[in-house]
């Protein structure tokens, strides 16, 4: 067995366990959430750190899986998990739709044309409310239910979450380690250039950004499913900045690092409690810190940590 | 009639969002940044007059002039911290790190005034008759700042050392430097007058309306669109947006049915719009 492969086998033995370990509700829901963030940073992680490009308007895609799964469970009594796939379809569609006309644009305009659609989306939701109810939301979610079986609890939904977690981490890898994964890097370091040598730079920033949103759109099906209320503040702006915030004090680009984010910044502003008005102005400072003493990112630390221990080994 | 005062109502708010956009597009065009923590100091500009006529007992022009300063000096500090050691870097860690800056600012403004809204009453506010139009005083007021502040400023970019030292850094920062232009300096000082202006058109519209912490990340987005309207760096172009995107408003709300709610919507159909069909902006050049 190989060293990688060892690891991998650690970390979801690790997982598995981590319910008999911690067994109160209140951590338990950390987690879950943690993992619903890490769902959504991992899609953003396929824009921001593979493709090169900030997209503002990430938390429309999670209110559009999270409304997506609500409308469809509500009126048409959709199963789990054929709702979760036709959230996800439908995100992925949005991400296509809203994808198309502003991948054309880069850098700062890409940025504002994104945010511009997740307000305009965030309005209809507010504002649309014969089917969204606007401000009051839609609530009476049923939780998720297979074969016989429902998920009730925290620790059911941790293992529900981490599955899906799991799984956008496999397809990010595969993702990554593919042709196109090699393409995206390319457009990612010098879009020009890829696109001299033959790489057809907008195709695959549509493909990237779509499979980004189908996994957020995935975390607000999930999301809807958990806590059987979805209202326009999942379109909010705080949930953009706060997933942009894990994926760059994690480390763009690199799933351990958006991991590493997502755990950062769910249980953080928990502890921070204490401080509580305090936390999301230094929220904000962090964010800056980090970007500049730590372009990286923590991943990126502990690359250069592990790699300083590793020289010190070989030079002994 | 009915028409003509949307207009007026309209071209009011768009002066005030010309102002906004101006410090924003200046700030583009001369540092090449996105200042996404720009509706920030707008905000300032409303919290900090408010806090001063409360405080003390000066006139709301003092308390606004006051606030001004304030912003600018932060403005300064900001530029200092979290944009300068960033130059070198690749363009969004700039953005980021303003958006950084605008979620401290933002929060910080919940955590020191709470999240209720506040309002500025004027005493001598009242309604006042213009060519058989209505406005009230506050609203005139801040037509007449807006208006003389943008004249201003035009005149300081085109007739002074330092609006061609700034004009000279929109072009080519690198030949102003050989030129014996202090660039750094220049970059702060730009920096620091768009959190002014921004601060002067939060001040004003905060005493026309009400002033909560939160407003930064709306008055952003409208800045944003006039500057998109217009084209980056392009300040006549940023006030020709602003007279645009206020007056269209101000009609929506007027004549569309659901207009109140979707009013805000329409600056951002009109981001859409002018980014994928012209994104050098109605004025600007090709991109």
């Amino acid at each position: 067995m190989t060293v990688a492969r060892a690891r991998t086998l650690a970390a979801v033995a690790a997982v598995a366990l981590l319910p008999a370990v911690v067994t109160d509700k209140y951590h338990l829901h950390l987690l879950v959430l943690a993992g619903l963030f890490a769902l959504m940073a991992l899609g953003l992680d396929l824009v921001l750190g593979y493709l090169g490009e900030l997209s503002l308007g990430h938390a429309a895609f999670f209110g559009i899986g999270a409304y997506a799964t609500a409308l469809l469970t509500r009126h048409f009594g959709t199963p789990f998990p054929l709702d979760l796939v036709l959230a996800c379809s439908i995100t992925g569609l949005f991400g296509f739709l809203i994808g198309y006309p502003s991948l054309r644009l880069t850098g700062p305009y890409f940025a504002i044309v994104t945010f511009g659609f997740a307000e305009i989306l965030r309005l209809v939701a507010l504002n649309w409310v014969s089917v969204t109810r606007g401000p009051m939301g839609l609530p009476d979610i049923p939780p998720a239910r297979l074969f016989g079986f429902v998920f009730a609890t925290e620790r059911h939904y941790f293992y529900l979450v981490a599955a899906l977690v799991g799984l956008a981490i496999v397809v990010t890898r595969s993702l990554v380690a593919s042709r196109m994964g090699h393409a995206f890097l390319g457009i990612r370091e010098n879009e020009e250039l890829a696109t001299a040598v033959g790489i057809h730079a907008y195709r695959y920033k549509l493909i990237g950004f779509a499979a980004g949103m189908v996994m957020t759109g995935a975390a607000g099906s999930i999301y809807a499913r958990y806590v059987h209320f979805v209202d326009p503040t999942a379109l909010g702006f705080f949930y953009t900045s706060t997933v942009i915030a894990m994926v760059i004090v994690g480390g763009q680009g690199s799933v351990r690092g958006t991991l590493v984010g997502a755990l950062l910044f769910t249980l953080l502003p928990e502890y921070l409690r204490m401080a509580e008005q305090y936390r999301l102005p230094a929220f904000g400072v962090l964010i800056v810190v980090a970007i500049i003493f730590m372009p990286e990112g923590i991943n990126g630390l502990l690359d250069r940590l592990t790699a300083r221990r590793r020289a010190s080994h070989a030079a002994a | 009639m009915v028409f003509a005062q949307q207009v007026l109502n309209g071209a009011t708010i768009g002066v005030m969002y010309a102002l906004a956009a101006i410090g924003l597009t200046l700030t583009f065009g001369i540092l090449r940044v996105i200042n996404f923590a720009h509706g920030e100091f707008y905000m300032l500009g409303a919290f900090l007059s408010y806090t001063v006529l409360t405080l003390a007992d000066v006139g709301y022009v003092q308390a606004l002039a006051l606030a001004v300063l304030v912003a600018c000096a932060v403005g300064l500090v900001a530029e200092r911290v979290t944009v300068r050691p960033l130059r070198a870097r690749h363009h969004f860690t700039v953005v980021l790190s303003t958006l950084g800056l605008s979620i401290f600012l933002q929060n910080g403004a919940l955590a020191v005034w709470g999240p209720d809204p506040r309002e500025i009453t004027l005493p001598w506010d009242g309604p006042v008759l213009v060519g058989g139009l209505v406005l009230s005083r506050m609203r005139l007021l801040a037509l007449v700042t807006g208006m003389v502040l943008i004249v201003g400023l035009t005149l300081f970019i085109r007739h002074t050392r330092v609006g061609m030292a700034m004009r000279a850094v929109a072009r080519n920062p690198d030949a102003a430097a050989l030129m014996g232009v202090n660039v750094p300096r220049i970059y702060a000082f730009t920096f620091s007058v768009g959190a002014g202006l921004a601060a002067v058109s939060g001040g004003l519209l905060g005493a026309i309306f009400t002033i909560e912490p939160t407003m930064g990340e709306w008055a952003v987005i409208k800045a944003f669109s006039v500057v998109i309207m217009g084209g980056l760096g392009n300040v006549p172009g940023a006030v020709a947006g602003g007279l645009l995107l206020g007056i269209a408003e101000s009609l929506s709300v007027g004549y569309l049915p659901h207009g109140v709610g979707y009013r805000d919507g329409i600056g951002y159909a009109m981001i859409i719009l002018v980014l994928l069909l012209r994104p050098q902006g109605l004025f600007g050049r090709r991109v």
